[in-house]
Protein backbone atom coordinates (compact mmCIF):
# COMPACT_ATOMS: atom_id res chain seq x y z
CA UNK A 1 0.00 0.00 0.00
CA UNK A 2 1.82 3.14 -1.08
CA UNK A 3 1.58 6.54 1.52
CA UNK A 4 1.46 10.28 1.05
CA UNK A 5 3.46 10.04 4.28
CA UNK A 6 6.47 12.37 3.87
CA UNK A 7 7.59 13.84 7.23
CA UNK A 8 9.94 16.58 7.57
CA UNK A 9 12.97 16.61 9.34
CA UNK A 10 14.06 19.90 10.87
CA UNK A 11 18.08 19.84 11.00
CA UNK A 12 19.60 21.51 13.67
CA UNK A 13 22.30 23.67 13.01
CA UNK A 14 25.51 24.78 14.91
CA UNK A 15 23.85 28.17 16.21
CA UNK A 16 21.19 26.60 18.23
CA UNK A 17 21.92 27.35 21.66
CA UNK A 18 22.00 31.32 20.05
CA UNK A 19 18.05 31.08 19.75
CA UNK A 20 16.89 30.97 23.35
CA UNK A 21 18.08 32.69 26.06
CA UNK A 22 18.02 30.11 28.45
CA UNK A 23 20.26 28.04 25.95
CA UNK A 24 22.43 31.03 25.87
CA UNK A 25 22.94 31.04 29.26
CA UNK A 26 23.24 27.04 29.41
CA UNK A 27 26.33 27.61 27.33
CA UNK A 28 27.82 30.60 28.94
CA UNK A 29 27.47 28.37 32.47
CA UNK A 30 28.91 25.04 30.77
CA UNK A 31 31.76 27.99 29.04
CA UNK A 32 33.46 28.53 32.43
CA UNK A 33 34.88 24.65 32.33
CA UNK A 34 37.63 26.38 29.59
CA UNK A 35 38.56 29.12 32.67
CA UNK A 36 38.78 26.17 35.27
CA UNK A 37 41.54 24.52 32.00
CA UNK A 38 43.04 27.67 32.64
CA UNK A 39 43.49 27.95 36.34
CA UNK A 40 44.47 24.37 35.61
CA UNK A 41 47.43 25.31 33.95
CA UNK A 42 48.42 27.87 36.31
CA UNK A 43 48.33 25.71 39.32
CA UNK A 44 50.95 23.48 36.90
CA UNK A 45 53.14 26.02 36.19
CA UNK A 46 53.56 27.01 39.84
CA UNK A 47 54.16 23.35 40.88
CA UNK A 48 56.98 22.87 38.31
CA UNK A 49 58.27 26.12 37.45
CA UNK A 50 57.57 28.46 40.40
CA UNK A 51 60.05 31.12 39.56
CA UNK A 52 58.31 32.02 36.39
CA UNK A 53 54.67 31.60 37.88
CA UNK A 54 55.18 35.03 40.15
CA UNK A 55 56.95 36.56 36.81
CA UNK A 56 53.77 35.34 34.96
CA UNK A 57 51.11 36.40 36.99
CA UNK A 58 52.06 40.14 37.10
CA UNK A 59 51.42 40.45 33.54
CA UNK A 60 48.60 42.68 33.17
CA UNK A 61 46.74 40.39 30.60
CA UNK A 62 47.28 37.56 32.92
CA UNK A 63 45.60 39.84 35.98
CA UNK A 64 42.58 40.30 33.66
CA UNK A 65 42.55 36.58 32.74
CA UNK A 66 42.52 35.57 36.24
CA UNK A 67 39.86 38.40 36.97
CA UNK A 68 37.59 36.73 34.33
CA UNK A 69 38.66 33.13 35.67
CA UNK A 70 37.69 34.93 39.07
CA UNK A 71 33.68 35.83 37.72
CA UNK A 72 33.83 32.50 36.25
CA UNK A 73 34.15 30.17 39.04
CA UNK A 74 31.56 32.45 41.01
CA UNK A 75 29.00 32.18 38.40
CA UNK A 76 30.07 28.08 38.05
CA UNK A 77 29.25 27.85 42.04
CA UNK A 78 26.48 29.70 42.25
CA UNK A 79 25.14 27.59 39.45
CA UNK A 80 26.20 24.41 40.87
CA UNK A 81 24.72 24.79 44.38
CA UNK A 82 21.44 25.94 42.36
CA UNK A 83 21.10 22.89 40.72
CA UNK A 84 22.78 20.19 43.09
CA UNK A 85 18.90 20.16 44.38
CA UNK A 86 18.18 18.10 41.43
CA UNK A 87 20.14 15.18 42.05
CA UNK A 88 18.56 14.58 45.69
CA UNK A 89 15.10 13.18 45.93
CA UNK A 90 14.71 14.83 49.50
CA UNK A 91 11.35 17.42 50.87
CA UNK A 92 11.97 21.39 49.66
CA UNK A 93 12.30 22.45 52.93
CA UNK A 94 15.57 20.34 53.76
CA UNK A 95 16.82 21.17 49.99
CA UNK A 96 16.62 24.93 50.75
CA UNK A 97 18.29 24.46 54.22
CA UNK A 98 20.98 22.24 52.35
CA UNK A 99 21.42 24.61 49.73
CA UNK A 100 22.13 28.22 51.57
CA UNK A 101 24.52 25.61 53.85
CA UNK A 102 26.67 24.37 50.86
CA UNK A 103 27.03 28.08 49.70
CA UNK A 104 27.86 29.49 53.43
CA UNK A 105 30.26 26.90 53.65
CA UNK A 106 32.09 27.75 50.06
CA UNK A 107 31.89 31.09 50.80
CA UNK A 108 33.74 30.74 54.67
CA UNK A 109 36.56 28.35 53.22
CA UNK A 110 37.06 30.62 50.16
CA UNK A 111 37.49 33.95 53.10
CA UNK A 112 39.61 31.35 55.00
CA UNK A 113 42.17 30.57 52.06
CA UNK A 114 42.18 34.23 51.49
CA UNK A 115 43.16 35.19 55.08
CA UNK A 116 45.46 32.06 54.85
CA UNK A 117 47.25 34.09 51.61
CA UNK A 118 47.32 37.21 52.60
CA UNK A 119 49.29 36.44 56.43
CA UNK B 1 -16.37 36.59 16.97
CA UNK B 2 -16.36 38.05 13.66
CA UNK B 3 -16.60 41.67 14.87
CA UNK B 4 -13.73 41.23 17.82
CA UNK B 5 -10.02 42.68 17.09
CA UNK B 6 -7.79 40.27 15.82
CA UNK B 7 -4.28 39.26 16.29
CA UNK B 8 -1.81 38.10 13.55
CA UNK B 9 -0.68 34.24 13.88
CA UNK B 10 2.09 33.06 11.45
CA UNK B 11 1.45 29.37 11.20
CA UNK B 12 3.90 26.80 9.73
CA UNK B 13 1.92 24.70 7.39
CA UNK B 14 3.16 21.96 5.50
CA UNK B 15 1.31 19.14 3.11
CA UNK B 16 3.26 16.49 2.43
CA UNK B 17 1.63 15.96 -0.44
CA UNK B 18 2.85 19.73 -2.25
CA UNK B 19 5.48 21.23 0.07
CA UNK B 20 8.88 20.74 -0.13
CA UNK B 21 9.34 22.23 3.20
CA UNK B 22 7.15 24.09 5.58
CA UNK B 23 6.43 27.47 5.41
CA UNK B 24 4.47 30.36 7.41
CA UNK B 25 1.36 31.57 6.69
CA UNK B 26 -0.30 34.74 8.25
CA UNK B 27 -3.83 34.26 9.59
CA UNK B 28 -5.95 36.81 11.52
CA UNK B 29 -7.81 35.60 14.66
CA UNK B 30 -9.92 37.37 16.14
CA UNK B 31 -9.44 37.21 20.07
CA UNK B 32 -10.64 38.46 23.59
CA UNK B 33 -8.33 38.08 26.95
CA UNK B 34 -10.24 34.16 27.18
CA UNK B 35 -9.06 33.57 24.07
CA UNK B 36 -6.27 30.43 23.92
CA UNK B 37 -3.69 29.67 21.24
CA UNK B 38 -6.40 26.25 20.49
CA UNK B 39 -9.29 28.34 20.37
CA UNK B 40 -7.31 30.75 17.77
CA UNK B 41 -6.43 27.54 16.00
CA UNK B 42 -9.96 26.07 16.20
CA UNK B 43 -11.30 29.25 14.57
CA UNK B 44 -9.28 28.81 11.61
CA UNK B 45 -10.19 25.60 11.05
CA UNK B 46 -13.49 26.26 11.25
CA UNK B 47 -13.76 29.64 9.49
CA UNK B 48 -10.73 30.08 7.70
CA UNK B 49 -8.71 27.10 6.48
CA UNK B 50 -10.78 23.59 7.36
CA UNK B 51 -7.37 21.31 6.05
CA UNK B 52 -5.03 23.25 8.97
CA UNK B 53 -3.96 20.11 11.27
CA UNK B 54 -3.12 19.86 14.81
CA UNK B 55 -3.64 17.67 17.51
CA UNK B 56 -6.39 18.64 20.57
CA UNK B 57 -8.75 17.07 22.74
CA UNK B 58 -9.54 17.80 26.79
CA UNK B 59 -8.72 21.75 25.90
CA UNK B 60 -7.91 21.98 30.12
CA UNK B 61 -3.76 21.21 29.99
CA UNK B 62 -4.99 17.38 31.18
CA UNK B 63 -4.94 15.57 27.43
CA UNK B 64 -1.10 16.76 26.44
CA UNK B 65 -2.09 16.53 22.90
CA UNK B 66 -1.89 20.23 22.17
CA UNK B 67 1.95 21.04 22.40
CA UNK B 68 3.01 23.94 20.06
CA UNK B 69 6.33 25.94 19.67
CA UNK B 70 4.95 29.19 20.36
CA UNK B 71 7.77 32.19 19.27
CA UNK B 72 9.98 29.29 20.02
CA UNK B 73 8.97 28.09 23.16
CA UNK B 74 6.75 25.10 23.98
CA UNK B 75 3.85 25.24 25.46
CA UNK B 76 0.50 23.83 25.31
CA UNK B 77 -1.74 25.34 23.15
CA UNK B 78 -4.75 25.26 25.70
CA UNK B 79 -3.11 26.41 28.07
CA UNK B 80 -1.22 29.75 26.58
CA UNK B 81 -3.50 32.83 26.19
CA UNK B 82 -3.21 34.85 23.28
CA UNK B 83 -3.36 38.00 25.77
CA UNK B 84 0.24 37.71 26.58
CA UNK B 85 0.74 37.99 23.09
CA UNK B 86 0.03 41.13 22.17
CA UNK B 87 2.44 41.93 18.99
CA UNK B 88 1.45 38.49 17.41
CA UNK B 89 2.87 34.97 17.62
CA UNK B 90 4.81 32.42 15.58
CA UNK B 91 2.72 29.36 15.85
CA UNK B 92 5.37 26.13 14.67
CA UNK B 93 5.15 22.12 15.45
CA UNK B 94 7.01 20.97 18.28
CA UNK B 95 10.84 21.38 17.83
CA UNK B 96 13.06 17.91 17.39
CA UNK B 97 9.93 15.74 16.29
CA UNK B 98 9.20 15.35 12.46
CA UNK B 99 6.60 17.09 10.87
CA UNK B 100 3.88 15.09 9.24
CA UNK B 101 1.32 17.51 8.39
CA UNK B 102 0.79 21.36 9.81
CA UNK B 103 1.54 21.16 13.79
CA UNK B 104 1.51 17.31 13.90
CA UNK B 105 4.18 15.74 14.50
CA UNK B 106 5.68 12.27 14.44
CA UNK B 107 6.11 11.35 18.18
CA UNK B 108 6.97 7.42 17.41
CA UNK B 109 10.57 8.11 19.58
CA UNK B 110 8.94 9.01 22.52
CA UNK B 111 6.18 6.43 22.09
CA UNK B 112 8.94 3.73 21.95
CA UNK B 113 11.11 5.44 24.59
CA UNK B 114 8.25 5.24 27.01
CA UNK B 115 7.29 1.76 26.29
CA UNK B 116 11.31 0.60 26.52
CA UNK B 117 11.48 2.00 30.07
CA UNK B 118 8.22 0.30 31.18
CA UNK B 119 6.70 2.93 33.26
CA UNK B 120 4.10 0.32 35.13
CA UNK B 121 4.77 -1.72 38.34
CA UNK B 122 6.64 -5.06 37.81
CA UNK B 123 7.47 -7.43 39.98
CA UNK B 124 4.63 -6.86 42.10
CA UNK B 125 3.11 -10.76 43.45
CA UNK B 126 0.22 -9.24 45.23
CA UNK B 127 -3.47 -10.56 44.59
CA UNK B 128 -6.94 -7.94 45.41
CA UNK B 129 -7.59 -10.68 48.17
CA UNK B 130 -4.57 -8.96 50.07
CA UNK B 131 -5.96 -6.12 49.83
CA UNK B 132 -4.88 -2.82 49.16
CA UNK B 133 -1.02 -2.19 48.87
CA UNK B 134 -0.86 0.64 51.02
CA UNK B 135 1.86 3.56 51.20
CA UNK B 136 3.11 6.09 53.45
CA UNK B 137 2.87 9.92 52.59
CA UNK B 138 6.32 10.16 52.86
CA UNK B 139 6.84 6.83 50.51
CA UNK B 140 3.89 8.67 47.47
CA UNK B 141 5.97 11.61 48.00
CA UNK B 142 9.42 10.34 46.60
CA UNK B 143 7.65 10.15 43.14
CA UNK B 144 4.10 12.03 43.38
CA UNK B 145 5.71 15.30 41.58
CA UNK B 146 7.00 12.50 38.41
CA UNK B 147 3.43 10.91 38.25
CA UNK B 148 2.33 14.13 37.37
CA UNK B 149 3.14 13.91 33.84
CA UNK B 150 0.89 14.00 31.02
CA UNK B 151 3.65 13.09 27.97
CA UNK B 152 2.67 16.31 26.00
CA UNK B 153 6.26 15.57 25.12
CA UNK B 154 6.95 19.77 25.52
CA UNK B 155 10.34 18.51 27.53
CA UNK B 156 11.30 16.38 24.06
CA UNK B 157 11.24 20.01 22.20
CA UNK B 158 13.01 21.68 25.05
CA UNK B 159 15.95 19.29 24.89
CA UNK B 160 18.66 20.19 23.02
CA UNK B 161 20.50 16.64 23.39
CA UNK B 162 16.94 14.97 21.88
CA UNK B 163 17.26 17.48 18.87
CA UNK B 164 20.99 16.63 18.30
CA UNK B 165 20.65 12.83 18.99
CA UNK B 166 17.11 11.21 18.69
CA UNK B 167 18.17 7.91 19.96
CA UNK B 168 18.33 9.86 23.64
CA UNK B 169 15.59 8.18 25.85
CA UNK B 170 15.55 11.71 26.89
CA UNK B 171 13.65 13.63 29.67
CA UNK B 172 10.20 12.22 29.56
CA UNK B 173 10.08 8.66 29.35
CA UNK B 174 13.13 8.35 31.68
CA UNK B 175 11.26 10.45 34.42
CA UNK B 176 8.58 7.95 34.12
CA UNK B 177 10.81 4.91 34.47
CA UNK B 178 12.03 6.85 37.69
CA UNK B 179 8.74 7.30 38.76
CA UNK B 180 8.45 3.67 38.54
CA UNK B 181 12.11 2.72 40.22
CA UNK B 182 11.03 5.27 43.16
CA UNK B 183 7.61 3.40 44.05
CA UNK B 184 7.81 1.30 46.78
CA UNK B 185 5.46 -1.32 45.11
CA UNK B 186 7.68 -1.74 42.34
CA UNK B 187 10.62 -4.14 41.99
CA UNK B 188 11.15 -3.49 38.47
CA UNK B 189 14.06 -1.20 38.95
CA UNK B 190 16.99 -3.82 37.47
CA UNK B 191 15.40 -4.20 34.36
CA UNK B 192 14.60 -0.51 33.50
CA UNK B 193 18.67 0.55 34.84
CA UNK B 194 19.87 -1.83 31.91
CA UNK B 195 18.17 1.16 29.59
CA UNK B 196 18.79 4.05 31.61
CA UNK B 197 21.99 3.30 32.30
CA UNK B 198 22.51 2.33 28.66
CA UNK B 199 24.43 4.33 25.90
CA UNK B 200 21.47 6.20 25.10
CA UNK B 201 19.98 6.80 28.38
CA UNK B 202 20.71 9.13 31.05
CA UNK B 203 24.17 9.74 30.74
CA UNK B 204 23.07 11.51 27.71
CA UNK B 205 21.47 14.57 29.56
CA UNK B 206 23.77 17.58 29.83
CA UNK B 207 21.69 19.21 32.61
CA UNK B 208 20.30 22.14 30.33
CA UNK B 209 17.45 22.46 32.64
CA UNK B 210 15.05 23.70 29.80
CA UNK B 211 13.00 20.59 30.02
CA UNK B 212 11.70 21.49 33.76
CA UNK B 213 11.24 25.20 32.58
CA UNK B 214 9.02 24.43 30.14
CA UNK B 215 6.90 21.61 31.54
CA UNK B 216 3.45 22.52 31.86
CA UNK B 217 2.80 20.40 34.99
CA UNK B 218 6.19 21.17 37.00
CA UNK B 219 7.10 17.87 36.84
CA UNK B 220 10.66 18.82 36.84
CA UNK B 221 12.64 15.96 34.49
CA UNK B 222 15.67 17.45 35.13
CA UNK B 223 15.26 16.50 38.92
CA UNK B 224 14.38 13.22 37.72
CA UNK B 225 17.59 12.62 35.46
CA UNK B 226 19.93 13.79 37.48
CA UNK B 227 18.64 11.44 40.42
CA UNK B 228 19.03 8.77 37.79
CA UNK B 229 22.35 9.67 37.17
CA UNK B 230 23.05 9.03 41.26
CA UNK B 231 21.20 5.62 41.00
CA UNK B 232 22.98 4.76 37.68
CA UNK B 233 26.76 5.28 39.23
CA UNK B 234 25.09 3.42 41.82
CA UNK B 235 24.11 0.77 39.98
CA UNK B 236 27.20 0.46 37.64
CA UNK B 237 29.51 0.29 40.78
CA UNK B 238 27.45 -2.20 42.52
CA UNK B 239 27.31 -4.57 39.16
CA UNK B 240 31.46 -4.31 39.27
CA UNK B 241 31.62 -5.40 42.71
CA UNK B 242 29.07 -7.93 42.70
CA UNK B 243 31.26 -9.23 39.21
CA UNK B 244 34.85 -8.93 41.55
CA UNK B 245 32.86 -11.10 44.04
CA UNK B 246 30.95 -14.04 41.18
CA UNK B 247 33.88 -13.77 38.73
CA UNK B 248 31.71 -16.65 36.64
CA UNK B 249 28.77 -14.97 36.84
CA UNK B 250 29.54 -12.06 34.72
CA UNK B 251 30.84 -12.24 31.27
CA UNK B 252 31.83 -9.14 29.02
CA UNK B 253 29.97 -8.94 25.82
Amino acid sequence: MSTKRKPYIREMDCCWWKKNPFYRFYMLREGTCVFSIWISLLLLLFLFAPASFTTVIKNPIICLLNLAALLASLLHSKTWFELTPKALNLPADRLDFLVKGLQTATIAFSVLVLALSLL
Amino acid sequence: MADAKKMLLKILRYDPEHDSAPHFVPYGVPWDDQTSFLDGLQYLKDNVCPDLSFRSSCRMAICGSCGVMINGVPKLACKTFLRHYPDGANVEPLANFPVERDLVVDLTHFLEYIQALKPYVIGNSRQPKDGPNMQTPEEMSRYHQFALCINCGLCYAACPQFGLNPAFYGPGAITLGHRYNLDSRDHGQADRMRNINSENGVWGCTLVGYCSEVCPKHVDPAAALQQCKVAGALDFASSVLHCKKNKEACHVD
